[in-house]
């Protein structure tokens, strides 16, 4: 039996039942809709822990020494040559900096608290870290070389202070010694009252390292154009630096790397759970609908059209009428991705959201991928709960068929 | 020909009666019949309802679970289920926002019924000096007779001992690493007092805890409270007063009994409650409690699409039949009627196996524990649960489940079955004749 | 005097299908006695089964009216109409007469049900019918379970159990073979003899003709002959 004439078949008979496939059709439509936006939602977080992670100063790939994560002082510095330049081609890496990080008291007129001081390359910082994108009242750091401080708005709200006024800093320097100076505030930056914020300090590598008395850096951070690229980048790094770890954000931040595993699972059990909503209501249409048609499919059969041609020919109505809601329920979801693509605002729930991992907006990311899977397990859906009755139907003699 | 004898409301126009079906009883038997007319169709649409309320009950009761042993866990640490705090110190929290006569403001607080435990505790800023390296620490003081009812930090000590006397200090293990200092050392804590002159505490480590936040242990120094009070000239002042509750999920209702206990010391003390004192986690289950409310709801909105595409079939199926029974003289409110007890039938069956497979699911996870592995351990860390939760049964969930499918299924029904009012019976039985 | 069960004056219905009127009755008067076997018969589109219909008050006429055991049609609402085929006719449609669900006495108890008749008393009026109308067991047996002639007998002793004023038949042998129908008509012969039970019948099957002693031809809308006859062997 030619294809063509199956499909035509099968094209003209959705529409003899119009009512109903409508039904089946708007029910399929909107399971596939809420999958869509639901899946790019969960995306969206899962993009937004790996973003934060990397973006908070992580990076793709981070280069510390041994003893670093445990205790964060200059005596876990390492050298590094003012030429250095990590072994990792320009089309994997968006960029590189070096840092120098280290625990620190700041002291305003009023208050005194405990925070990490960061010296930074600000132009190097542009390309890949969370400084180039947050606002800052005042002015940022100009250079590796400017010697002021740029604090977070809630530090400098704790600790009193503001833009032009001065503070002391307090560090234990490389030969074990405190050292104390004192820095003017060029800036405040606002990173929405993150942890980040309240503890972070920066200013230029320079200085800082002038005042440790030291020209080592704590750690070196790579950002990728990929996250892909990450083996290989590290077996670069690696290489070059013997006897320092090379870490990735997730060894970094391994609650953002369990979420961000957990993502895709959840994906799929939600996936599975709608459309097994939905299996229910499916099954029961298409199965009245091919029963419906067992004098039919007897006198098709005793036309002389073979059984398996029946069954091939109900399977593919129940798919076109799936395909279209499929791509219906698609166009929908995209419409409501576009919709919300300014996130949907939890600034009600910020601090929930930080601990969850997501920022105060939730913006939903799409990706192919999750459509196609979405799609596979409809259509299985639909050749499953129509090829079994139908099958079952043509079994049945033609005789028998047509006397009912 | 005289006709056989007629019942006397034969000769007159016959008068409207109340049951066109015979009764609730006999419609409930001939609805429950009637949905086993389809077996498969039934089974179906039962099992789409078994589905969500099964998948309801269990949602409700693990959220419900986790939700709180979070919370529990969470306010456990050191946030306790409620502080009495000066006012400006949410805000600003630093030595000088002061709760004045703390020791009468315990006392108080300890009246109130409900409340099962009381501390004080002051806090400040200040730098740990061991040798030639210090680092800044939030000192805590603590009463160690109160303290323990509260915080759980107290049996979280790895090594040596809780702090007893003005000399003791517990220290977090992560700052105790960085200085390189162990039970029995000493070291020397340097802060500012009130009036901005240096306040200096020596003291020796009497303890080492691991509270499994790496963030607190590497900034909690803990002392006693009136070594604390009196080096940094605070007398008898906290910063706060923590309390544990019975019921610590609607804290909330104890607040005024609180407020009217401390009333009459005459001091402008606020109560806050933990939900105001670590919003992350009171929003978090916010957060979690919205995402499962539109979840469960649009899994409720696709099994009752079923339900009516299920009556829609089953309408339009019987329409002869229908016809036949407009043509005898039931009313159309009488077969819709029949439809409804069969819609309502369908959604108890449904709702019943739901409960049933649910309830006995979640009832075994309740005794045998959910263990959040490696990668939920993660987690589990970072939202302060437990490493195994047992999430009891909601029974919430358990009744307010099948009510909802139950007004689902009666709507799904109803809109297929009023198009019976608009049947006529001549035309129905020509249907498919 | 003989009571006048139904009165059918100037009688017409015209359906608008797709513009085009259809008349499928036309100016029709009929008047039946009690206790008479009428059988309006004819070919299809004559107007028998409209006829039928209007006289069971199942569709409502054009034009003319129609008076049941002295009650007008015209003027009833339709849950009047309902009362009124519930406690003064009877039906027996060609197919489809029984609820599946139910079995031959629950049936027959149903249409009782629906007239508020308490438990008891339905149940052995509806266990008498059938028995005297030789059905007994059947009783408790489904539609399913029963031939197409057991459930078009059913169906006439639900039609008579609520002592209705007339009984009217659409096309009743129309899915049944000769033999089975002669023992449906047999039936109705005895209930209209025995009990007295006025009985008209839309049919196109000369037997079903052969049983009725009046005899009613339709053609095109109108009644083209009226004949009594007296009994006569089919």
């Amino acid at each position: 039996m030619p294809l063509r004439l199956l499909l035509q078949l099968s094209w003209r008979n959705l529409w003899r039942h119009r009512r109903r496939n409508l039904m089946l059709f708007t029910a399929i439509l909107v399971a596939i809709a809420a999958c869509v936006l639901l899946g790019s939602l969960i995306r969206g977080m899962q993009n937004d822990m790996m973003k934060d992670a990397v973006e908070n100063l992580s990076g793709n790939l981070k280069v510390l020494a041994p003893g670093y994560r445990e205790d964060p002082s200059i005596e876990r510095a390492f050298a590094l040559t003012e030429d250095y330049r990590p072994d990792i081609p320009d089309d994997e890496m968006i960029g590189w900096t070096r840092r120098v990080r280290v625990p620190a008291v700041v002291t305003s007129e009023r208050e005194t608290r405990g925070i990490s001081l960061v010296g930074v390359d600000p132009g190097e910082e542009r390309a890949i870290s969370f400084l180039a994108q947050v606002d800052v009242r005042g002015e940022p750091l100009a250079d590796a070389d400017d010697d002021r401080i740029l604090l977070g708005v809630e530090l400098a709200a704790r600790l009193d202070t503001a833009v032009g006024r001065r503070v002391v800093i307090m560090t234990q320097g490389a030969d074990g010694r405190n050292r104390e100076a004192g820095f003017r505030v060029a800036g405040l930056y606002d990173a929405s009252g993150t942890a980040l914020e309240k503890s972070y300090a920066f200013t230029g590598i320079h200085p800082l390292q002038k005042l440790l008395g030291t020209n080592d850096v704590t750690e070196v951070s790579v950002r990728l154009r990929d996250d892909r690229f990450s083996a290989s980048a590290n077996r670069a790094l690696s290489k070059e630096m013997g006897g320092l770890e090379v870490l990735n954000w997730r060894q970094l931040d391994p609650q953002a790397a369990a979420f961000y595993e957990i993502a895709d699972v959840g994906i799929t059990i939600w996936y599975v759970i709608l459309l097994l909503a939905l299996a229910f209501g499916l099954i029961n249409s298409l199965i009245t609908a091919v029963l419906e048609r067992v004098r039919e499919f007897g006198m098709l059969r005793a036309l002389g059209m073979r059984p398996r041609a029946v069954v091939v020919q109900v399977v593919i109505e129940s798919v076109l009428i799936v395909a279209f809601a499929l791509a219906g329920g698609i166009v929908v979801g995209v419409g409501l991705v576009a919709f919300f693509a300014d996130g949907i605002d939890l600034s009600n729930y910020a601090a929930g959201a930080e601990l969850a991992g997501m920022r105060s907006r939730l913006v939903p990311h799409l990706i192919a991928r999750d459509v196609m899977v979405l799609g596979a397990l409809a259509v299985a859906l639909a050749v499953f709960a129509s090829a079994y009755p139908a099958w079952r139907a043509v079994r049945i003699k033609p005789l028998d068929a047509l006397r009912r | 020909m005289p006709r056989e004898t007629l019942a006397a409301s034969d000769t007159a126009l016959p008068t409207p009666r109340l049951h066109r079906a015979g009764g609730l009883g006999l419609s409930g038997a001939l609805a429950w019949r009637n949905l086993w007319r389809n077996r498969l169709r039934t089974t179906l649409t039962a099992g789409g309802i078994a589905f969500a309320v099964t998948l309801i009950v269990a949602a409700y009761s693990l959220q419900g679970g986790a939700m709180d042993a979070m919370a529990d866990h969470a306010t456990q640490l050191l946030s306790g289920h409620l502080q009495i705090q000066n006012p400006a110190y949410a805000d600003d929290p630093s030595l000088r926002c002061l709760v004045p006569d703390a020791t009468a403001m315990a006392r108080a607080l300890k009246s109130v019924p409900g409340v099962t435990a009381v501390a004080q505790r002051a806090v400040g800023f200040a730098l740990v000096s061991v040798g030639e390296r210090s680092y800044g620490a939030q000192v805590m003081g603590v009463d160690p007779q109160q303290e323990p009812a509260v915080s759980s930090l107290a049996n979280l000590v790895v090594k040596g001992r809780y702090i007893a006397g003005p000399d003791d200090a517990l220290l977090g293990s992560v700052i105790a690493r960085n200085l390189d200092i162990d039970v029995g050392d000493e070291f020397v804590l340097l802060g500012s007092k009130l009036d901005g002159s240096v306040a200096a505490l020596s003291l020796h480590v009497s303890g080492i805890v691991e509270s499994g936040s790496a963030e607190l242990d590497r900034t909690l120094v803990q002392v006693q409270l009136a070594a604390f009070q009196d080096e940094f000239g605070l007398g008898d002042q906290a910063h706060m007063v923590v309390a544990r509750v019975s019921d610590f999920e609607h804290v909330g209702a104890t607040l005024p009994a609180v407020e009217a206990a401390i009333a009459p010391l005459g001091t402008a003390s606020v109560v806050l409650p933990w939900q105001r004192l670590m919003p992350e986690v009171a929003q978090t289950m916010q957060l979690k409690r919205a995402s499962s409310l539109v979840m469960l709801s649009l899994i409720a909105v696709l099994v009752t699409f079923s339900i009516f595409n299920s009556f829609m079939m089953t309408v339009f199926e019987r329409t002869r039949e229908f016809g036949m029974l407009l043509a005898i003289g039931m009313r159309p409110a009488g077969i819709i009627g029949v439809l409804q007890i069969e819609a309502a039938w369908l959604a108890l069956l449904g709702a019943g196996i739901g409960l049933v497979v649910g309830g006995a699911v979640m009832t075994a996870t309740q005794h045998v524990g959910i263990p959040l592995g490696q990668m939920a351990g993660e987690l589990a860390r970072r939202f302060n649960l437990p490493d195994r939760i047992y999430p009891p049964l909601n029974v919430g969930a358990m009744l307010a489940a099948p009510l909802l499918m139950l007004l689902a299924t009666q709507l799904a029904a109803l809109i297929p079955a009023l198009r019976i009012r608009t049947l006529a019976p001549v035309d129905a039985l020509r249907v498919g004749a | 005097m003989s009571d006048l069960v139904v009165r059918c004056r100037n009688l017409g219905r015209t359906y608008d299908a797709d513009a085009i009127p259809v008349h499928a009755l036309r100016g029709v008067d009929l008047d039946v006695v009690a206790g008479e076997f009428v059988s309006l018969a004819g070919p299809s589109g004559s107007g028998k089964s409209t006829l039928l219909n209007l006289i069971g008050a199942l569709d409502r006429p054009s034009t003319g009216d129609v008076v049941v055991d002295g009650v007008a049609l015209a003027g009833l609402g339709e849950a009047q109409l309902a009362d009124l085929r519930l406690t003064k006719i009877g039906f027996v449609f060609q197919a489809y007469n029984l609820i599946p669900v139910l079995s031959a006495r629950e049936n027959v108890e149903f249409i009782m049900q629906l007239q508020g008749v308490p438990a008891r008393e339905r149940r052995d009026r509806a266990l008498e019918i059938l028995a005297s109308l030789g059905m007994a067991e059947l009783a408790d047996r489904r539609p399913g379970e029963m031939s197409g002639g057991q459930q078009q007998r059913v169906a006439v002793a639900r039609a008579i159990v609520t002592r209705p004023a007339l009984l009217l038949a659409d096309e009743p042998s129309a899915n049944l073979d000769s033999e089975t129908t002669k023992g449906l008509l047999e039936l109705l012969r005895r209930i209209n003899e025995e009990r007295h039970v006025t009985i008209v019948t839309a049919t196109h099957d000369p037997m079903v003709m052969s049983y009725a002693r009046r005899r009613v031809q339709l053609l095109d809308g109108r009644i083209a002959s009226d004949q009594r006859v007296s009994a006569e062997t089919a």
